[in-house]
């Protein structure tokens, strides 16, 4: 923060907002190169506010801030994209909600992480495109492996290092990857991983969003995938983000006939 | 300065930590405060502190709406004249006030006391959406108006109702949204103007 100028331009992603009294809100949002900030927009709760309806989580805008002593001040905020069609479905708003969620867990204030930014962008206009949420979500959180600089080895064994025969295998958080059958006990190995998940895992890698969501997932597979996912997430981030249970029932929910 | 102990007198400091607790007062703000009332004649603290008490005490929430209420019934679900078909539903029960002061609305209120927020780990069961279902299962209610704020949380939880009532025989509305008087479209956001657009109407 010291390394910026009096008066600042930044894109960001709006992840959370904490009113601070009766007329002014702390605004937590990401981007780059700015990283993760807290900053105070005051008056922005008032019904004329210039700012007011710029400032909502799940907004991408564009701000001009004034260094503070303890907070930066936001002077100014303008909407770049505001994500309607995510506002307007519930499980959409369930879905980028989480993907906010799971940004504000694994950022910390004042720094930033390489690519992560665009990697949201990304999934959230397909959120916001239309595209299908359970293989949106399974794009994004591997992809974040990855960005967190834990991305899973998912060609060979981690325990004996040969290339993973064409077979279920075995989800080893500890050593960052799949083991075998017979390297499982060392490992220290768990969940199960069939060979189509670990296939669709190495696809969501290289693949982009919109390639990626033309691969039909069947919801046992998504399910499945989900699953080893989140477990992976909340090993890396060392906590379960809460909104995670609530986008599972709206899922579950629009899911029944 | 006495060489051990605090300078200020303990119930001065409680005090001042007392005030520190609500909400937008920080430090200097619940100083001032104390010395405030250390400053007033000794009725008028006494007079703060059992109107503080007194509230605590004699207010509970309405068995129906769960407004606030001296009762268990509050006086707008007790009153006769207002439509009990139609409920308003409400994020705090400070907003049943302004809607009393600036709309001719004659119908009932429900208050959740909060509003959905999955990063917060709110969800439905943690507001008063579980009390407000099962009031329209008990019959009589033919419209619902989602008064929550037109934030993201506020809209997510009207659809949640919205959905969750999908197969009730009941209308499900919101509050129109647009632009606030007095603001120039200039400076208004993306959504405002297009809810604006969608919300327009013939002069």
């Amino acid at each position: 923060m010291s390394d910026r100028p009096r008066i600042y331009s930044a894109e960001v992603l709006v992840l959370r907002r904490r009113d601070l009294n009766e007329a002014d809100s702390i605004f937590i949002c990401y981007g780059e190169p700015v990283g993760k900030i807290d900053a105070i927009a005051k008056g922005v709760r008032k019904s004329k506010s210039r700012m007011r309806g710029h400032l909502e989580p799940l907004s991408v805008v564009r701000l001009m801030l004034a260094r503070g002593r303890t907070l930066d001040v936001i002077t100014q905020a303008e909407t770049i994209d505001p994500h309607r069609f995510i506002r307007d479905d519930l499980e959409r708003t369930y879905a980028g909600l989480y993907i906010v969620d799971l940004v504000d867990s694994a950022t910390s204030a004042g720094l930033m992480h390489q690519h992560l930014y665009g990697l949201v962008r990304t999934a959230l206009a397909g959120l916001d495109a239309g595209v299908e949420i359970a293989s949106a979500l399974i794009w994004f959180e591997t992809r974040l492996l990855t960005v967190l600089g834990h991305e899973l080895q998912l060609g060979r064994c981690v325990g004996c290092d040969n290339p993973l025969p064409e077979e279920p295998g075995f989800l080893s958080l500890k050593t960052g990857g799949i083991t075998c059958r017979n390297c499982r006990g060392e490992a220290g190995a768990g969940r199960l991983l069939s060979v189509r998940a670990m296939k669709v895992a190495r696809y969501a890698r290289v693949a982009s969003l919109r390639e990626f969501v033309r691969v039909r997932i069947e919801p046992e597979l998504a399910d499945e995938m989900r699953r080893a996912l989140d477990e992976a997430l909340v090993y890396v981030l060392d906590r379960e983000p809460p909104s995670r249970r609530y986008l599972d029932a709206a899922l579950a929910t629009a899911a029944k006939p | 300065m006495a060489a051990s102990g605090s300078p200020t007198p303990e119930p001065i400091t409680r005090l001042i930590e007392a005030f520190g607790t609500l909400p937008g007062v920080g430090p200097k703000s619940a100083q001032r405060l104390t010395y405030h009332i250390l400053r007033v004649p000794r009725e008028e603290a006494e007079r703060l502190a059992a109107a503080i008490a007194g509230a605590r005490e004699r207010i509970t929430y309405c068995r129906e709406c769960y407004n606030y209420a001296e009762e268990e019934i509050c006086r707008f679900c007790r009153d006769e004249d207002r439509d009990p078909s139609v409920i308003c539903v409400v994020e705090q029960p400070l907003d049943i006030l302004v809607i009393e002061r600036a709309s001719g609305f004659r119908g009932r209120y429900h208050v959740l006391h909060g509003v959905l927020n999955p990063m917060e780990g709110i969800g439905p069961e943690d507001i008063r959406i579980p009390e407000l279902l099962a009031r329209v299962q008990r019959g009589g209610v033919s419209e619902i108006i989602m008064a929550t704020n037109p934030r993201l949380e506020g809209e997510a939880t009207a659809m949640y109702v919205q959905r969750a009532l999908t197969d009730a025989d009941v209308r499900v509305t919101r509050l129109a949204r647009g632009l606030p008087s007095g603001t120039d479209i200039e400076y208004a956001d993306d959504i405002t103007v297009s809810r604006a657009f969608e919300g327009r109407q013939n002069v």
